[in-house]
């Protein structure tokens, strides 16, 4: 791999520890993967979970902020632990949380925007077309890769490499001829909403397998929120970080445009509504109307989303065995406040958690309970951890939550099955 | 005693030597128990085992990329492989390697997972990529 001689002197640390460990990080991933130079990259978004970078992480970012490090490109922050407002309220996970705090006061002072969202695209955080960024969260990067037509890999701890110099490793989706298209799918039912759109990605993340896949069938452009629940159920079931929808994202203006010649003619893998159905039931583990927690906002809910939850209660309450969760990021969540909305969840019996995520919340769902949601992210993920599971749309976990036990998904099954 | 050489692409580290755990299933660092170094993968062949001082060798990187972080955590703590080889390292096995100071050794020929058992003398050199196994018997 060639280095340019600002990089060679990052790495041979002429300009400090941080930005020579940095190197170090992406001179070995980009020999491992075989790539020709580093390129620049227009920003960066960070993963700072304290539950995945523990004590090592937090003295690690701490020793940065002790060299005088600094980000060098703009940078933002992926999700917490928990909810910064309610630290403190659970006093078993106090240390931990102090851990995640300071990786938090660390990021900040390298330089980062504390925006702690898994969704960035709600505030209107985005690449620029044919940009190559390096993105955390691997919900963001089919959005990044297919929606917007910039370019990042699913990163890890390389993200913070980047963030540091400037750089990633020219491999993998920074590579136009990788962006091409393999498995052609075509939707031969119309899709709908973001609970809809949910279902679609893990389905198309399935029939994928290791190809791209190039879509057919969608008839409009998806809203932001069809969107962003879209890719994050296919990044949880893919490990592919890019789609194409033809006639719709910008590099599938037609399908021989998202393929090449050959595979342009393959028959597509089919998906209606006995798919749709198929992939919903697959994250149905829970038995019964047994019922205690409900978690909606995986990705992190919009503002839009929080008011329909607000609408669909109306005068009603949540029950009181049920907790009920909707995650936001913390602009969403000021915003309730500030127009009341906040105010008539809370009397409704709904907890409005901002920074966080269910799945790496300190103060975990304790196996054997039963969790209903509307991601199937979440479904697919909290199963492992012995939660049982029902999966369902936003507005059957809403009436399940006012009822007290699960009602099922039986309307929606029906119709789905009716096709 | 026999020994047994193989050739592969040094990643990052320099030398290391340890006694080899060995799988042909895809490993995921984030499911090492950080404190203790021991697999924690569901399902996976090596689950229960401690990856601690072993020459580590499987196909691939699986799973959270907060894996690098989690080699990180087991080098602090003195629980990290003596090295790693694979077919092919990804980026959340090298990143994490480099942040734990692990030795990484990759596209390795003959097959690392079967020329390789659990139980061999293993010495890696990741500078020239080349890898000595010694075994006893014939």
């Amino acid at each position: 791999m060639k280095l340019n001689s600002r990089q060679t002197e990052m790495l041979e640390g002429r300009l400090g520890w941080p930005s020579q460990i940095a190197m170090r990080m992406l001179t070995a991933v980009g020999s491992a993967y075989d790539a020709d130079a580093l390129i620049p990259v227009g920003s960066v978004h960070l993963g700072i979970s304290g539950m995945s970078m523990a004590e090592p992480g937090m003295r690690f970012l701490e020793k940065l902020v002790a060299h005088k490090a600094a980000f060098v490109v703009p940078t933002t922050l992926n999700i917490l632990s928990m909810d910064r407002d309610a630290v403190g309220t659970v006093p078993a996970i106090r240390a931990d949380e102090d851990v995640q705090l300071r990786i938090a006061r660390a990021s900040e002072t390298l330089g980062a925007r504390p925006i702690y969202t898994c969704n960035p695209f709600v505030l209107g955080i985005a690449p620029r077309r044919n940009e190559s960024v390096a993105w955390n969260e691997s919900a963001t990067a089919p959005y990044i890769n297919a929606v917007v037509g910039a370019r990042t890999n699913r990163e890890g701890a390389t993200a913070l490499a980047s963030a540091l110099t400037g750089y990633t490793p020219n491999y993998g989706m920074h590579v136009p001829g990788n962006r091409v298209g393999g498995t052609l799918v075509e939707v031969t039912v119309p899709v709908s909403g973001a609970d809809d759109f949910n279902v679609l990605g893990g389905a198309i993340g399935r029939a994928a397998g290791a190809n791209i896949p190039v879509i057919e069938g969608i008839e409009r452009r998806p809203s932001l929120d069809e969107w962003t629940a879209f890719c994050a159920a296919f990044a949880a079931i893919s490990p592919l970080a890019m789609f194409h929808v033809v006639g719709i994202t910008p590099e599938a203006p037609t399908r021989a445009g998202a393929m090449d010649g050959a595979g342009a003619n393959q028959a597509p893998v089919k998906i209606g509504a006995a798919e749709l159905a198929s992939e919903r039931s697959r994250y149905e583990t829970a038995r019964g109307e047994a019922l205690d927690v409900v978690a909606i906002g995986c990705p992190h809910a919009s503002i839009d989303q929080v008011r329909a939850i607000a609408e669909t209660i109306g005068s009603r309450s949540i029950d009181p065995k049920i907790s009920f969760l909707i995650q936001v990021n913390r602009d969403c969540a000021e915003r309730a406040r500030q127009t009341g909305l906040a105010q008539k969840l809370t009397a409704a019996g709904v907890t409005l958690l901002a920074d966080s995520c269910v799945h790496v919340a300190y103060d975990q769902i304790p196996e054997g309970r039963t969790l209903a949601t509307n991601s199937l992210k979440i479904a697919y993920l909290t199963a492992s951890h012995n939660v049982n599971v029902h999966f369902g749309t936003l507005d059957d976990c809403v009436q399940a939550a006012v009822a007290g036990r699960w009602l099922g998904d039986s309307a929606k099954a029906a119709e789905l099955a009716r096709g | 005693m026999r020994t047994i050489a193989l050739a592969g692409q040094g990643v990052c580290g320099g030398g290391a030597e340890g006694t080899a755990l060995v799988s042909d299933v895809d490993l995921a660092l984030s499911l090492i128990d950080p404190d203790t170094g021991v697999i924690m993968q569901p399902a996976h062949p090596l689950r229960g085992q401690s990856v601690a001082g072993r020459v580590l060798v499987f196909p691939n990187g699986s799973g959270s990329s907060s894996g690098s972080y989690r080699l990180l955590h087991l080098s602090e703590l003195g629980k990290a492989p003596a090295a790693i080889i694979n077919n092919q390292a990804n980026a959340v096995v090298v990143a994490g390697a480099v942040l734990g100071g692990v030795p990484v050794v990759h596209k390795v020929s003959p097959d690392p997972v079967r020329a390789i058992r659990t139980g061999d003398r293993v010495s890696v050199d990741a500078v020239s990529g080349r890898i000595t196994v010694s075994r006893d018997g014939q």
